[in-house]
Formats: C-alpha cells, structure tokens, sequence
C-alpha cells in the first residue's frame, strides 16, 4: 500500500468509530428533543422564511412550527434507535437527510455545528457497522476505517479555518474576547489576579487571543496525526493525544462557563475529542461500562419470554412498541408531535409486518425495544427539563408583538402548565385575562 | 445472525481503494474551497460555512439599526414598515446582521404585499461605541422591474 493508502485505509482501533458514532448520536437525540423543539414556534411566523438554498425555498412548503418540531422529534428518536441498535445504512441516510432538511429549511437556524453535524451524520454512513461485543471481546480490534480518518481530516478543516479568522484585528486585539467574558464574574477576579503579575491589561488579552488561535492549530494538527496512531507505538504520538484532548476540552469546556449562545456545540467537540485522542483502553472501558445493563439482560433472558414462538414475540413487542411511541407523541402537547408519534408507530408496525413475513424478526424486535425506550427517554426529558414551557413561552414572546391578546392569553395558559417551580407565569395571565374582561366590546 | 468478525484488518481491494481515495480528495477539496470562497469575497456577512466560529464577526463590536420603508407611486416619502409585528424578533436580527439573503427575500415579499407598492428601501446603520467607523448599507428593490440597487459604505 502507499502512503496516502496506509493514510486513508490503515488501521484504527475499532472502539473509536464505535464510541464517537454512539456518543455523538445520543447527544443529538437528546439534543433535537431538548434544544431544538423549544425553538420551533418561530417557523413560519408572519409567512416569512428564507431556506439555506434558494432551490429548496422553491421546493419546500413554508415550514411551520409542526413541521419543525414534529420533524426534530423523528430525528431525535432516529438517531437513539440507531445508536442503540446500530441501524443500517438505509436509516443512517434517512437520519441524515431528515436532520439536514431540519436545518437547511430555514436560516433561522444559524448554527455552523449544525453543518457539521450533518458531514458528520454523513460519514456514518459509511463507518464499519460494529457493535459492543465486536468492540470488547478478544482479538486485535483494529479495522480500516476510511470515514473515520475522513473525520479527522474534516474536524481539522474546521478548526484551521477557525485559527486563520482569528488573525484579523478584532479578534487579534482582544476585543472579542473582552466581549465575551465581561459578564463573568469569576472571569473578572482569575483576570485582576493574573493582573498583579505586573503585564498591561492590552498584552495580556493580546497573549490570550494568540493562545487561543494556537491552541486550534494544535488541535487540528493532532486530528490529523493522531487519527494514525493506533498503528504506531511513537511515544509523541501519544503525548500529542494528551495535548490535543487538553486542548479541545481547555478550549469547549471553557466556552462553557460564558454566556455564548452556542447550544451543545461544545459537548459535540469535546466528546469528538475524547474518540479520537483517549487511549484505546480508556474508550473500552467507557464502552464496557455503558453498555453493562444492555448486555446483562441480554445474556440473562427471561426463560418464559424465549419459549414463546417467535412470531409471537415479534407481534408483542412491536405491537407494544408502536402503541408507546404514538401515545408519547399524544401525550407531549406540542405542535406535530400527534403526527410524528403516529407516523414512527405506524412505521414500526409496518416493520413488524414486514419482519413477520421475512426472517428478521430478532433484528426487529430490537428495533422496536429501542424505539420504545426512546420514546420514554424523550417523555422524560420532556419532563425534566423545561421544553414545552420555553416553547409556549417563546410563542408569547412573538405573539405579544405580533399577535392578539387572546392568543398571548392562550399560550401562555399553555405554558403555565409546564412552568418549573418558581417560574410560573399566573400573574401576567391573571393580568391579561383582566385586560381582556374590562376591553370585551372593543 | 452470523457474528461479524472484526479482529482482523482488512483494507478494502485494490480498485475501491482508488474508487474511495477519489472520492475522498474531492470531498476534501469542496471542503477547502467552500470556506476559501467566502473569505476571498468582499461582502463577508454570510458566514454558515466559512467556519468563523467564536470570532470577530459572530460577536460584532457595533449595534445596527435596521429600517424598510415602502414607497408608493410618485412618492418621495416612504412609508416606514413596523418591523417589531411584521416579523419574527430572529429575522430582525438577521437583517440587523446584513444577511443578503434575507434582506433581499423580505424586500420581494414587501413588493407583493401590495400592488399599490412601486419601490422598497432597506437600510441598515452601525454604530460603533468608540465612534469609529461602521457599516451603512442601503438596499432598494423596484418592484416593478425587479432590478435592485446596493450601497455599502463605512461611516
């Protein structure tokens, strides 16, 4: 093989493409039910929109709030089914069309990690189709993974791209930087006391944006030298990891601690980070832990349960399955998450259908587990965290400029509903509704 | 199901790996130029694939206000756009940004609002704490003939 062959298509070690295709995978399911639909009133607010390509404004109805957040549900319960069972490569290019259409269909959707997500959905497509026990049981678990390296490659693009915008004055003065910290208050106490060192104000936040611009050549410089080493016992490949891995979480992780709306971009980098630089072993161990439960009840089996005929089987899970899946989606009150819960049981019905006439049933029922688990997570999740009330809340937020006050009266009593202690909205509602009795005739 | 085996490795055969690595250097090229472009363009306001994260653009030093005014047949005066209910507060932001895209699609929909509207005006002012210069950005759309004008300056 040549260089550019042992580059492209020599070994790597068979954990990463498995942890860094499932990790990423379950934060953007999470991500799509929890950051994503709470912002999806504003589509098509005051019949505007304006796609990411004009060819697609041609083609594409104008989104609406139930198209985005029903779309955004099916993408977050894809993309769990994927990761829990591996899917194949018909689902790995639906997942990706479904999430790019998701932001491609309008610019309110600024986001640039949304783009890379998609390249990254993209090369999943084409990563070995592994599982847990192929990665933790004995063997060399090493595998040519082409997409993987191409991973690197990509995620390297970004970041000396990154680097080079950092070389223009704004940045390179400082005043981005003062921008973004001057809020934080711990910030401003770890300043004033590196301050008493004895250097200027202005050469300090000089050095630390040039330190910034370093620390994303060297992350990109490890992306593409690191992704080899697997196949190479150089000490300094190795230290280049570690400095790399610091980097990446030095720099994400202390994007984390100011007020920059960047949702879980982040998170996304940082585990990215961890699949490529960590040591193989630490990656299995991850993996061993993480996958414990599924695997215990798996060698397990309930006795009763395997006696049962297949087809038997087949029609209880999936059948269950599908109920659980559309009553999550009755049940969540948002705006097309009725449709996108019939249609994913609907599907899974099918699938069992089709299953019951073929010989896929194992891989089926499976299927169906993970859905309805999926279902259940994002149910709770719903739960937990505040995504219904952010949503009604940022509908009354546009209605109180756009709308009538009936209609701000009834989203925020849908709101209300779902208010985290502390947060409830009852007064402005109480307001509103005595607002609205004394001007009845007008 | 038969279990998969992936103890050893095994590179693709000869002739995919050619099919694959021309795939790969034309992927890697499209993901070279697609940034390059924007960066070698004059007008650099739309950033979504240019990789711009965290920098001087994204986290603008100036605020901007933006204004549309439409104007009828004959008129000299327009007629000044409620911004605040005509659209949502995110593609206010966006025209407050500059987008092209936007500012262009919002000046068409404008036009087809009403037949009595012959002509519409976006404009867009910053202004800079420490008073240095700015952008200043005046778009007009005739909706007749469709052609539209552009001016950008710093001020």
């Amino acid at each position: 093989m040549t260089a550019w062959d042992r580059y492209w298509f020599g070994p790597v070690a068979a954990v990463r493409p498995y942890v860094l295709e499932h990790v990423v995978l379950f934060l953007l399911a999470l991500d799509a039910w929890v950051q994503f639909v709470p912002h999806g009133a504003r589509y098509g607010a005051g019949n505007f929109n304006v796609a990411h390509f004009a060819w697609l404004d041609a083609v594409q109805p104008l989104p609406s709030p139930a198209l985005h957040v029903g779309l955004m549900l099916i993408v977050g319960g894809l993309a769990w089914v994927i990761a829990c069972t591996g899917g194949n490569r018909g689902l790995r290019v639906l997942l990706l069309v479904l999430y790019t259409y998701g932001w491609a269909m309008s610019r309110l959707d600024a986001y640039q990690h949304h783009y890379l997500l998609s390249l990254l959905l993209g090369a999943f497509v084409f990563f070995p189709q592994l599982r847990a026990t192929d990665v933790l049981d004995g063997g060399a678990k090493q595998v040519s993974a082409w997409a993987f390296v191409l991973v690197a490659a990509n995620v390297a693009i970004v970041y000396i791209f990154a680097a080079a915008t950092k070389t223009e004055a704004g940045w390179a003065s400082g005043a981005v930087l003062r921008q973004v910290t001057g809020t934080s208050q711990w910030f401003q106490y770890v300043w004033h006391w590196v301050l008493r060192t004895g250097l200027s104000d202005d050469t300090l936040w000089e050095l630390v944006a040039r330190a910034v611009a370093l620390m994303q050549i060297l992350i990109a410089v490890a992306y593409v030298v690191v992704v080899r080493s697997d196949a190479s016992r150089a000490r300094w490949l190795h230290l280049l990891a570690w400095g790399g891995l610091g980097a990446a979480v030095g720099f994400h992780g202390s994007l984390l601690l100011f007020t920059i709306e960047i949702r879980w971009f982040s998170c996304y980098m940082i585990a990215i980070a961890a699949a490529f630089f960590l040591p193989e072993a630490v990656l299995r161990g991850f993996v061993r832990l993480a996958t414990f439960p599924i695997r215990a009840v798996a060698q397990s089996g309930v006795r009763w349960w395997t006696r049962l005929p297949t087809g038997l089987r087949s029609l209880a899970v999936v059948s269950s399955a599908s109920c659980i899946v559309a009553l999550v989606g009755f049940h969540l009150d948002l705006p097309g998450a009725t449709a996108a819960g019939l249609m994913c049981g609907g599907a899974l019905a099918v699938m069992g259908l089709v299953a019951a006439l073929g010989n896929n049933a194992a891989r089926v029922r499976h299927v169906a587990v993970a859905a309805a688990a999926g279902a259940l997570v994002l149910a709770a999740a719903v739960h937990v965290s505040p995504v219904r009330f952010q949503y009604y809340l940022y509908l009354v937020a546009d209605l109180q400029r756009r709308g009538e006050p009936r209609q701000v009266l009834a989203a925020y009593e849908k709101a209300e509903r779902y208010a985290p202690r502390g947060q409830s909205r009852q007064r402005q509602i109480e307001a509103l509704r005595s607002h609205l009795e004394t001007h009845r005739d007008e | 199901m038969a279990a998969r085996s992936v103890d050893t490795v095994s590179p693709p055969a000869r002739w995919l790996r050619r099919l694959l690595s021309l795939g790969i250097a034309t992927y890697l090229t499209w993901q070279i130029v697609l940034p390059l472009r924007y960066y070698l363009r004059e007008n650099r306001r739309a950033a979504r694939f240019a990789w711009r994260i965290f920098s001087a653009l994204a986290i603008a030093p100036y605020r901007c206000d933006v204004r549309v005014q439409e104007f009828a047949p004959g008129e000299q005066l327009g007629r000044e756009v409620d911004l605040a209910r005509t659209l949502h507060d995110a593609w206010t932001a966006a025209l407050r940004q500059g987008q092209d895209a936007v500012v262009r699609q919002f000046l068409h929909t404008r036009c087809g609002s009403s037949s009595l509207v012959e002509a519409v005006e976006f404009s867009r002012l910053c202004r800079r704490e420490d008073r240095a210069p700015a952008p200043h950005m005046r778009v007009r759309l005739d909706c007749r003939s469709g052609a539209i004008s552009a001016q950008e300056e710093m001020r």
